[in-house]
């Protein structure tokens, strides 16, 4: 399936896994969350009984609000987000509820801290742990939090916040701005991450379904193989009986007493048809086995231009079609299976010379590059018409043909061979412009054994 | 239209109601408290003749302190920063009542103070000269000019144990480094210094 084609069909499934993976983030973000409130609590408390224990009138102590507040309004604070994690975790309000929770925490500890400057910086730590949620509309409610705080003490109590005692009316936005500077950098960062996970979950999609049709080709493979294996089995007996009978028929009509008796041309005409539809039939027999079989390869060290001159040997030729070899002699040997790749290249060097017109020369080019230690691509080119488009993508698929003979199951041979040495085979076509088959190995396979 | 009002979501939103208005109620309980200064003493107008505590010619600041006063750390703090403001144009001297009955655990308020390069810190037995100086907090800040008279008195923070800019520091920097002949006053924040007052329905 194209890429084109694949979008419409994954957007359900994506948005599926869109949706889980932002429930599972916002799961844990109420979590670590709760964490944080309940050491905000213990971290609180601890605070106002080492700094602030007990308010004294004269020898008279009593315990200190800030005690009373670290462990009351500070429970408050932190009990609603933990228990709303706990209930319902990563529901929508939660987090808005964080959000609150969060900076009015900033506020306490500013005020069991003494309003220490360096307490402030608590605000804008919690902004960026609020950003985790990768969600641009909690920022919204922190910063009313904040705002609100500062416009209620600058027109109520501006002494604590300004430090004099008449303040202009719009000296909270001074601060506030401060906060909305953090949110703008907070909210494109929350947006590119939401972006990413959409594209995370196309990709899973698009993985998924690519997956799904692999075991369904798998499937059938494994179906053909048992298919191929069981029809090879029962043919190849009665074959080599009828091979068997053929040869002695033949042997027997050759002899020049038998020949003058018959004296009819097309006896020997249709002994030597006999003798080839034989071979074709052993010949198709060897596929389907070879198909079936998928013995792993046994590599050894190979020389890529000898394993080829050897192939274009066995290639049946066509006048007027061109074999070259422009291996590279000194190209480093490789580790391969000699006799699985030996018919890889017979393959692949035999459909382009059927694929170049019977009436038309052609050029049929075998070529290599890398090894040692980067990937081999070895290609075979020929100068037929090319392969339409729509084909290109079922030509490695079992039982696919566009000839009037043969099995379909060359090219899934290639590439099942290639796909066990750990590499892959890929065809470039362009119509007019001929085709290329490209077979690439890793550089494992590509380096050879001294 | 939005999702249908479930009991579950009606119960959410009921306690999270009530939850927002316990936090609003503790919020504002914590800034009453706070905004809420120590009882307000009466300094003398003139530099006490029965004090203990030495001035020169120049203008003079005694702060008093309760020596378990968390509050008055910030004061303290805040004392610190004056006196570099002031660059030494003011002589310094802290108070730190010493009460009776059982120990007292310092806030650190008075190690705080006793760290700040050229001020005078020594205890006020039973809390005799803050009684002079009409210290009824601690934190309270008197500020006598050259000639003994009194400049200001207050506090030095805006709120209960807050650091930060005060009215009560930007006041005395005024005084001193302009030479502005006004007095002022601050409220103070801090813990009493004195014992509450007994039960009535005990007293003879």
């Amino acid at each position: 399936m194209t890429h084109a084609r694949l979008a419409p069909a994954i957007a359900p499934r994506a948005h599926e896994i869109f949706e889980a993976d932002r429930l599972a983030l916002h799961q844990r973000t109420d979590r670590m969350f709760s964490a944080v409130m309940l050491g905000q609590w213990v971290f609180g408390i601890v605070l106002s009984v080492v700094i602030s224990p007990y308010a004294w009138r004269g020898a008279t102590r009593s315990l200190h609000v800030h005690v009373l507040a670290a462990v009351f309004l500070g429970g408050l604070l932190s009990l609603a987000p933990i228990m709303l994690a706990w209930r319902q975790p990563g529901a929508r309000i939660n987090r808005h509820v964080v959000a609150v929770s969060q900076m009015l925490w900033s506020a306490l500890l500013i005020h069991l801290t003494g309003g220490r400057i360096e307490t402030h910086f608590h605000v804008f730590g919690g902004l960026a742990f609020l950003a985790f949620y990768r969600d641009w509309e909690v920022l919204v409610p922190a910063t009313v939090v904040v705002a609100a705080d500062h416009l209620l003490r600058g027109l109520f109590w501006p002494e604590s916040v300004y430090g004099i005692e008449v303040a202009e009316w719009w000296r909270f936005l001074e601060h506030a701005g401060w906060v909305v500077f953090e949110d703008i950098v907070l909210v494109v960062g929350c947006v590119t991450a939401t972006q990413e996970m959409a594209q995370n979950a196309q990709r899973k999609a698009r993985l998924e379904l690519l997956l799904s049709e692999s075991e369904r080709r798998k499937e059938k493979l494994a179906a053909v193989g048992q298919l191929a294996a069981s029809v090879a089995h029962e043919l190849r007996n009665p074959l080599t009986a009828v091979g068997n009978a053929h040869a002695y028929l033949n042997d027997k009509f050759n002899q020049p007493a038998v020949k003058s008796a018959v004296n009819d041309p097309r006896v020997e005409k249709f002994f030597g048809l006999a003798s080839r539809e034989l071979e074709n039939c052993n010949h198709i027999i060897g596929e389907l086995l070879d198909f079936a079989r998928e013995r792993p390869p046994q590599p050894e060290s190979c020389s890529l231009y000898e394993l080829t001159t050897e192939a274009l040997t066995l290639v049946r030729a066509r006048a007027g079609v061109e074999l070259k070899n422009g291996v590279p002699q000194a190209l480093p040997n490789v580790l391969i299976d000699r006799e699985q790749f030996r018919k890889v290249l017979i393959n692949l060097v035999q459909n382009a010379v059927e694929a170049i017109e019977p009436d038309r020369p052609g050029v049929v080019q075998i070529s290599a590059e890398g090894g040692e230690r980067t990937p081999l691509r070895l290609t075979v080119h020929d100068t037929g018409p090319g392969i339409p488009a729509e084909l290109l993508g079922q030509i490695f698929q079992p039982l696919f043909t566009t000839k009037t003979r043969g099995t379909g199951l060359g090219l899934a041979i290639v590439a099942g061979t290639v796909e066990r040495h750990g590499g892959k085979v890929s065809v470039v076509s362009l119509a007019g412009q001929g085709t290329s088959f490209v077979v690439e190995l890793p550089p494992s396979a590509a380096t050879a054994a001294a | 239209m939005g999702p249908p009002a479930t009991p579950r979501r009606v119960a959410t939103a009921a306690w999270l109601t009530l939850w927002l208005a316990g936090v609003v109620a503790g919020t504002g309980l914590l800034w009453k408290y706070k905004q809420t200064p120590g009882p307000t003493g009466r300094a003398p107008s003139q530099w006490p003749s029965d004090t203990a505590v030495t001035r020169a010619a120049r203008p003079t600041l005694v702060m008093t302190l309760h020596p378990g006063c968390a509050c008055s750390v910030a004061s303290v703090a805040e004392l610190a920063k004056l006196m570099r403001a002031l660059e030494g144009r003011v002589d310094t001297h802290v108070l730190v009542v010493q009460l009776a009955g059982p120990g007292v655990k310092p806030s650190g308020a008075v190690e705080a103070a006793r760290r700040i390069p050229g001020v005078d810190v020594r205890t006020d037995p039973g809390g005799v000269e803050a009684a002079r100086f009409g210290a009824k907090t601690s934190g309270t800040v008197v500020l006598y000019d050259e000639h003994g008279a009194l400049a200001f008195e207050g506090g030095l923070t805006t709120a209960r144990g807050h650091e930060g800019d005060s009215p009560g520091a930007a006041q005395i920097s005024a005084l001193v480094l302009r030479d502005t002949p006004s007095r002022t006053s601050t409220v103070v924040y801090g813990c009493e210094l004195e014992d509450p007052p007994a039960d009535p329905l005990e007293s003879p």
